[in-house]
């Protein structure tokens, strides 16, 4: 009985931190502070983008022989990479049964490639 | 729908009371109560839960895997070569009281969940046609941010899963069971879209022989939480349960890429129609503190 009543209350406070947020209301447009294209680096823009929509795949298990799980791996294969997610003619649009990545992060990594892909 | 969980954990609260003076009265009639028993032999069907537990003081030492699909040929040898991994514990504090926490290569995610056993199935002095289960959830993505020069907030990452099991062993052959399921998310793309999504799971086993059951599962969207998109593909999943001593494998073909309630359920894309189909396997092996 204590155990149930100790349980239905952890849960309720657990329900109590819903939240209803939106990301085009939490983040209203796109600025400059949002989407650097300027100064863009691995670390801080293109190894989070790579993270949360490759890696899945292309880690360590290399699906199709593409492994991005590093900064020299995704360096090695950058063309192949812009080519894909801006879905270009002749290539496998990715990320793979995805919708298309937002401009923002497209351009993001063009300016990355034409910056000289710094770490 | 936070006002309608409080309704439910208060009416959970006060059955409790009204089974601790049933208890009491079924024990000064001493009549007997049959209790069903391994309506299934595990804690999952496949993918999602089933309605069994652990007992007191048992641990379940999970860990699953999901490879790629078999439509990417020898070269990849049928989606062998790639996999995603999901390791947890599963703990009995009561024999109706089970915990568990997880951590699966996708996003990174980390979840905790607790499983409560409402009713068993029974017949004799209380006949109990069915036995039902609540699973409560949470899930967190340990993904960087995205964009980490805005103010990102650490709720983002949460999402909460609210399931009831209900099922009935037909015989000793046969179990059913149905899973309506709720699941929130603290954030979503767009306003088009939405922080709660409805499903119903249908789910159930033959038993085979002694040790090895053939299961099938099959998760329905009622309302995704994308408006559009490639998500929100139906699971069905197929396999056996196979039982050697204190080990159970679980062989399974199913469209599902990922193996916690939220991402197999709201966010698989594969079809079988398109043969993006996976192997996976579950293996559990259970421990026991009993003295």
């Amino acid at each position: 009985m204590k155990g149930l009543f100790l349980f239905a209350v952890s849960f309720t406070m657990l329900f109590c931190s819903c939240y209803y947020d939106k990301e085009e209301q939490l983040y209203p447009k796109v600025t400059a502070k949002t989407c650097d294209t300027v100064n863009v680096n691995f670390q801080k823009n293109i190894e989070p983008v790579i993270n949360n929509y490759c890696v899945t795949c292309h880690g360590s298990n290399a699906a199709g022989g593409i492994d991005l799980s590093s900064y020299d791996l995704v360096k090695a294969k950058a063309d192949a990479i812009y080519n894909t997610i801006s879905h270009s003619s002749g290539f496998s649009p990715m990320p793979k049964n995805s919708g298309k990545l937002d401009n923002c992060k497209i351009t993001m990594f063009r300016k990355w490639r034409e910056a000289g892909m710094p770490y | 729908m936070k006002t309608l969980v409080l309704l439910v954990l208060t009416f959970i609260t006060f059955s409790a009371c009204s089974q601790d003076i049933d208890s009491l009265l079924n024990a000064a009639v001493s009549k007997p109560v049959d209790y069903t028993t391994a309506t299934f032999k595990s804690t999952r069907i496949l993918n999602g839960h089933s309605v069994e537990r652990m007992k007191t003081k048992q641990l379940d030492v999970r860990i699953h895997h999901r490879f790629g699909e078999m439509s990417s040929g020898s070269y990849e040898f049928w989606g062998l070569d790639q996999s995603n991994i999901f390791l947890g514990l599963d703990y009995g504090i009561t024999d109706w009281l089970m915990v568990g926490a997880g951590r699966s290569t996708y996003q990174k995610s980390v979840n905790g969940y607790t499983k409560l056993s409402l009713l068993r199935q029974s017949k004799g002095e209380k006949n109990m046609p069915v036995s039902f289960s609540l699973f409560l959830g949470g899930d967190a993505n340990g993904l960087k941010w995205e964009y980490p020069e805005r103010k990102n907030y650490e709720s983002s990452r949460m999402s909460y899963i609210f399931q009831g099991l209900v099922a009935r062993k037909i015989n000793e052959r046969l179990s059913l069971q149905i899973t309506p399921t709720y699941i929130h998310r603290n954030i979503v793309p767009t306003v088009m879209d939405s922080n709660d999504s409805y499903s119903l799971g249908f789910g159930g086993r033959i038993k085979l022989s002694k040790r090895i059951s053939f299961n099938w599962e099959y998760y329905y969207v009622i309302h995704p939480f994308l408006e559009s998109g490639p998500f929100n593909r139906n699971v069905l999943s197929f396999g056996f349960d196979i039982e050697t001593g204190g080990h159970v494998f679980q062989l399974l073909l199913t469209n599902a890429q990922n193996m916690t309630e939220r991402t197999f359920i709201d966010e698989t894309t594969g079809l079988w129609s398109k043969n993006e189909v996976r192997i996976g396997f579950n293996i559990s092996r259970v421990f026991s503190f009993q003295k």
